[in-house]
């Protein structure tokens, strides 16, 4: 008994170092995964946020009447949806016109650009207007995508740059390609608004046109998700036949 | 022969002592660590939470009808610690002019006139004490959102950044 005494003792401590380097290990993981899903809720949850209170800027905003004025120099104002919805309803009037929003789509274009500058180096995004009628019509869709362009050395990367771009889309199956499109490319934040937009008729027995809401909803989105790089050849970014805006 | 591996109390235990004082100092060493790994990012979730609670009071429904509606939402708010500063700042629709947001220079809405919309619970003077080299030198923690509002200026609703920055 005697004999073993020593190698008892170091044995135990060893045993012990076993044990508390396990524990340590866990303690590792534990602090380093500690709070990494409370940091993606609360960037998630920023994003989102963000989303909602954008969404309700564009929705609520006022706007100049008269192109080339500025809000603050502006004679006349008008809530910019009230513009968009006038410029529908004008647009529908005659059948197979094209829907070209002709006054309010520079109005809108901007406001959300701008509206959506704080977030735009971080985060890509597409904001719609689709009336969900029947008809599935696509009224306005901008989408800003950063571009990357590779430098590529005897098959090794050896630089990257982005370009943000601003395009203006037509959809080629209605709301289902921006879903089809929101998933391939994995949206971080998402909101959405139903709207009434106007058409023109006229009253039996009157003389005059008047403007009434139409029965099917509008839905205006706004989807933001981290710029990555996809394939530009594919479906999901082909069906949205966008067309770059400093080409329009 | 049957005493050989007896070396006395000192000279068995003493080598098991280094194994031992290796293990504690590991344990306390990990354990120190990961204390202060978790209270550095509970002071962030704090930051990040009070910056969650000021922007949604303050944003209300995301429509600001005036100076007075804006005190109201500020003034629900309870928060003693972290400090935190909120303003609200224009937003330009003209695209030639860059409306960056930088925290240590605010362009304050209104600009020239004195009823700012500013919601705090900082005492001292904001611009004066929330310097560059005053955050650097008492290596404060900073957490800042910005949210687009709108705001009724004399029935023009007008698109404006609110701006949240809560620092400890």
């Amino acid at each position: 008994m005697e004999m073993n005494k020593g190698q008892a003792a170091i044995t135990d401590a060893l045993y012990f170092l076993l044990i508390v380097m396990g524990l340590v290990v866990f303690l590792f993981f534990f602090t380093n995964q500690y709070g990494s899903s409370m940091k993606d809720y609360m960037a998630s949850t920023y994003v989102s946020d963000y989303a909602n209170s954008a969404l309700k800027t564009i929705l609520y905003s006022s706007a100049p009447r008269l192109p080339n004025e500025t809000i603050d120099e502006a004679k006349e104002i008008e809530f910019l949806m009230t513009m968009v919805k006038e410029d529908y309803a004008i647009d529908n009037e005659d059948e197979g016109e094209e829907l070209d929003l002709d006054f309010s789509k520079p109005l809108l274009t901007n406001n959300v650009i701008q509206i959506m500058k704080p977030l735009s180096k971080s985060f890509n995004y597409i904001f719609y207007m689709i009336n969900v009628g029947s008809a599935q019509k696509v009224i306005y869709v901008l989408a800003h995508v950063t571009e990357y362009d590779y430098e590529i050395e005897n098959r090794v990367i050896t630089g990257i740059s982005s370009i943000d771009k601003n395009y203006l889309c037509e959809l080629t199956d209605g709301k289902q390609d921006i879903d089809v499109f929101a998933l391939s490319v994995g949206a971080s934040g998402q909101a959405t608004h139903r709207i009434r937009m106007l058409e023109i008729y006229k009253p039996p027995g009157s003389n005059f046109y008047e403007l009434r809401k139409l029965d099917a909803d509008t839905i205006v989105g706004l989807i933001l998700w981290t710029p990555k790089d996809f394939d530009r050849e594919a479906d999901e970014w082909g069906n949205l036949e966008c067309t770059d805006i400093s080409e329009i | 022969m049957k005493q050989k591996a007896f070396l006395g109390p000192i000279g068995d235990d003493l080598p098991s002592l280094i194994p031992l004082m290796f293990a504690l100092i590991i344990f306390f060493s990990g354990f120190y660590m990961a204390m202060s790994t978790y209270n550095e990012r509970g002071e962030d979730f704090d930051n990040d939470l009070a910056v969650t609670q000021i922007s949604n009071a303050l944003r209300g429904t995301g429509f600001i009808s005036g100076v007075d509606d804006f005190d109201n939402l500020c003034s629900s708010l309870n928060i003693q610690n972290p400090k935190y500063f909120a303003a609200l700042t224009k937003l330009s629709l003209n695209p030639a002019i860059i409306t960056d947001v930088d925290i240590f220079a605010l362009n304050i809405y209104p600009e020239n006139e004195e009823e700012k919309f500013i919601c705090t619970n900082f005492e001292e003077n904001f611009e004066e004490e929330f310097t560059k080299e005053k955050v650097l030198e008492n290596n404060y923690k900073i957490v800042y959102r910005i949210y687009p509002v709108v705001l009724d200026v004399d029935f023009v609703v007008t698109p404006m950044q609110l701006v949240v920055i809560a620092w400890r």
